[in-house]
């Protein structure tokens, strides 16, 4: 048996046992069934994949030792069709397939003050988060001080073309620890200090630390800054400046500026991370404004800074909901240019989209979504891709959902394109606590 | 995963399904209180003090400490003996069972601290006369949260979503952010800032999210597809992936390719790479890819040079070539022998590299020995 599967056998059980002394489970399960064309390596494929997913989290499950939270995410597939080409980015060569997300045991204790979580869990502790199957803690100190903290192997993706590689997100690691150490002044700022380490065998693969802070000085003003150094090279992998603003109701905006040093994203032990040191920087803000109610604008704006050039990154959106939340209208625009040295790293895009949404009769709600993107230079020999996509959903009975969507569309890949998705929900949160 | 060990999962979660169902969990429809009714009626007593018959509450430290006042206390002014059946069970009152509450909130210290004339007015400074459960139609009876922020200026923690230790949990609750946490308000870019904010909040993201829900886009190397997959009615939603993500991917990865590396490892591009035929691992396996790069690409001064690409965007050659180790493809032409020994395919490190690494880091890092076969 399997580590996933053991993790799984697990974690079920303690939800079997835990959720009848829990404060509050959230259970939710979701039945997903595809109909879509695979592109590969020129010729088309039909996958039909069948999805169940269930998610559960039992909090507050009363122990004589103190209160437990056991959470779990997991999904199983079946292939009805083609083995499926894309699977999280990976091949498999099995008709059935499935994964935990997250799964694991929280102890709260010392009257809320210590937490100790055990299993898979996604960890984010002022630096990049990681997911790892292991433990953490977190230990909240007098004076607003607290300590966090750690350790276990990151989670490699079990379905791949090549298998067994260990790299995930920012890491390739066997083993990965960190810790925190962050004070808190409610309502003016947190301010926290991080490391990070893992290594790939012995071989080093991160090395890493970093500081955080937001600082609120006044009710209508947020400041937030953050940034990671990389022990090994002795460089700023990123930092983060950013300043939002709230003058009124319904209107906020936000400058930021951000530098990143690419390479020191890849491990260290990989040997592209030794060719490169380049710098980037970008520069903008964004906007959200609701002038009247069921009417917002958003908008961001942000310049490219690299040393090959100037690239820009823009967007706007409105929506409005003529008829109050039964229905929506909107629009988006968007357009994106790079500025590389290479025809490789020199492409933008402009966007149109029309979206909107309208209850049909009670419960039943309709939704159309037109997308078109036109690349500067094309893409696999196109210049555009287009695509809609239509649903329709139904809310039957109390906790379930239905529904159907449909996609027909023109892009680089496939000249034309079709997918149709019907789904099943039954979501709802059980208690045991009146709200008194 | 195979079929058994797919049955299995599904059986284990009907399991814990069943368990809900059976045992006292019951749904949560609503997030408000439920109003209620009550056999007491409190406005025939008027003349008494709420404490004369809640006599646990001034010293009751949490809710849920002072118990209902028990027949007893009627029996001190109402002659059980002279009463019918009927009439003795109207004066009984009720008994309630005990629950555990979402609110931690102390009335001992708060009755200290509330002056007034009339007990009953300190009562009342909360508890409406409105709110009151009287037989009849059911009241809500529980003061809300404005009875709080009357006295308490809790604009402070209202920003930083503090709401613990007011209240215990509030994950039960289908809330979104109130105009007032404006930090955390969901809108805008949010998409964009959640990451961080979540930095050094997720004391506070938790209040209301538990990490099942942060795994349907973050645990990106377990889940079962893209976000957008799962939601295509939510036309509103700023999804990141929406729509034909596969033919701008490339164009949006140009831009800033650390945005794709805080998910998505190499493996995620290459897996997918080699599926398409173009990666570099379709010639490690004796195949004849189809080439990605543009003419040029290894002529310098080409204007197309790889050496220039990838200067400009290393994470997007790691995209293939990130996972051969010693068989890594830039190693087929730079490669140094050792001291004083020649170079083949020149320096590729950035001109301050000696700056920052010895030639004894090449011994710590096994990945240093595919080129410095010799140390």
């Amino acid at each position: 048996m399997t580590r996933p599967v053991r993790l799984i056998l697990l974690t079920a059980a303690l939800c079997v046992a835990g959720a009848t002394r829990a404060d509050t489970v959230n259970a939710s399960s979701t039945t997903i069934l595809l109909g879509r064309q695979d592109w590969r390596d020129g010729s088309l494929q039909t996958a039909v994949p069948l999805y169940e997913i269930i998610r559960l989290d039992a909090s507050d499950v009363a122990t004589p030792i103190g209160n437990l939270e056991i959470a779990l995410s997991s999904w199983g597939a079946a292939d009805l069709g083609d083995i499926r080409f894309w699977q999280n980015g990976g091949n498999t060569n099995d008709h059935f397939t499935g994964d935990v997300d997250v799964g694991f045991v929280r102890g709260i204790f010392l009257d809320r003050a210590l937490t100790l979580t055990l299993g898979r869990q996604t960890v984010i502790d002022g630096l990049l988060p990681v997911q790892i199957d292991g433990g953490s803690a977190r230990l909240a100190l007098p004076y607003g001080f607290a300590l966090s903290g750690y350790a276990g192997a990151p989670v490699a993706p079990r379905f791949m073309a090549r298998g067994g590689d260990l790299v995930t997100q920012t890491v390739r690691a066997t083993f990965a620890s960190g810790g925190r150490v962050s004070w808190n002044y409610p309502g003016l700022l947190e301010a926290g200090a991080s490391v990070a380490v893992a290594d790939d065998r012995a071989a080093p693969s991160r090395r890493d630390v970093g500081a955080d802070i937001r600082v609120t000085p006044i009710r209508y003003l947020q400041l937030l800054a953050s940034g990671w150094l990389s022990l090994y090279e002795q460089r700023l992998g990123e930092s983060v400046v950013s300043a939002t603003f709230y003058p009124v109701r319904h209107l906020d905006f936000t400058l930021d500026y951000r530098h990143v040093e690419p390479d020191l994203f890849l491990p260290r032990d990989s040997i592209l991370s030794v060719f490169v040191a380049d710098k980037r920087n970008d520069v903008g803000g964004a906007l959200h404004w609701g002038p009247q109610k069921g009417f917002a604008l958003d908008g961001d704006y942000h310049v490219l800074l690299q040393d090959q050039g100037t690239g820009h990154w823009a967007r706007a959106k409105a929506t409005l909901h003529p008829g109050g939340q039964t229905s929506t209208v909107g629009t988006e625009l968007s357009y994106l240019k790079s500025n590389g040295v290479s025809e490789i790293n020199d492409n933008g895009y402009e966007e149109v989209r029309l979206f909107g949404a309208r209850e049909l009769m009670p419960a039943l709600t309709g939704t159309l979504d037109l997308m078109a993107y036109f690349f500067n230079q094309d893409v696999n020999g196109e210049p555009r891709s287009l695509a809609a996509t239509a649903t329709l959903a139904y809310g039957f009975a109390r906790g379930w959902r239905a529904a159907l969507a449909g996609t027909a569309g023109s892009t680089p890949f496939m000249e034309r394109q079709f997918e149709i998705m019907g789904k099943l929900v039954y979501e709802q949160t059980y208690a045991t606590r009146e709200v008194k | 995963m195979n079929s058994a060990r797919l049955t299995l999962l599904l059986a284990s979660t009907g399991l814990a399904a069943l368990a809900c169902q059976r045992s006292s969990l019951r749904p949560v429809e609503a997030p408000a209180e439920q109003a209620r009714t009550s056999a007491f009626p409190h406005d025939k007593h008027e003349g008494f003090d709420c404490v004369d018959c809640h006599t646990g509450i001034p010293k009751a430290t949490a809710l849920g400490q002072a118990k209902l006042p028990g027949v007893v206390k009627c029996q001190e002014c109402h002659d059980f003996d002279s009463m019918n059946a009927a009439d003795k069970a109207l004066h009984t009152p009720p008994t309630r069972e005990a629950r555990d509450h979402a609110l931690s909130f102390n009335h001992a210290q708060h009755l200290t601290r509330i002056k007034t004339k009339e007990v009953n007015d300190a009562c009342k400074t909360c508890h409406k006369d409105d709110q009151i459960p009287e037989p009849g139609p059911a009241r809500d009876s529980t003061p809300r949260m404005e009875s709080c922020t009357a006295c308490h200026y809790h604009q402070v923690e209202v920003a930083d979503a503090k709401c613990q230790p007011c209240h215990v949990s509030l994950r039960r609750y289908p809330l979104k952010p109130i105009e007032a946490l404006a930090s955390f308000s969901h809108e805008g870019d949010f998409v964009k800032r959640h990451g961080q904010l979540a930095k050094n909040s997720t004391e506070t993201c938790a209040q209301c999210h538990d990490q099942t829900y942060c795994a349907k886009c973050h645990d990106t190397s377990t889940v079962p597809f893209r976000t957008e997959i799962e939601f295509p009615e939510k036309v509103e939603s700023d999804f990141i992936h929406r729509g034909d993500y596969v033919s701008r991917h490339q164009v949006e990865a140009a831009v800033d390719a650390t945005s794709c590396r805080k998910c998505h490892g190499s493996y995620f591009c290459d897996s997918c790479h080699t599926a398409q035929d173009t990666s570099y691992r379709n010639v490690i396996a004796g195949g004849s890819p189809h080439d990605p790069h543009p003419p040029g690409w290894t002529t310098p001064n080409s204007g197309q040079f790889h050496g220039n690409a990838a200067r400009q965007n290393i994470l997007a050659c790691a995209g293939c070539h990130d996972q051969q180790g010693p068989s890594n493809v830039c190693v087929t032409c730079h490669r140094s022998l050792g001291p004083g020994q020649a170079a083949s395919g020149g320096n590729p490190h950035p001109s301050d590299y000696a700056t920052h690494h010895t030639r004894g880091d090449i011994q710590k890092n096994s990945m240093c020995l595919s080129c410095h076969t010799n140390g």
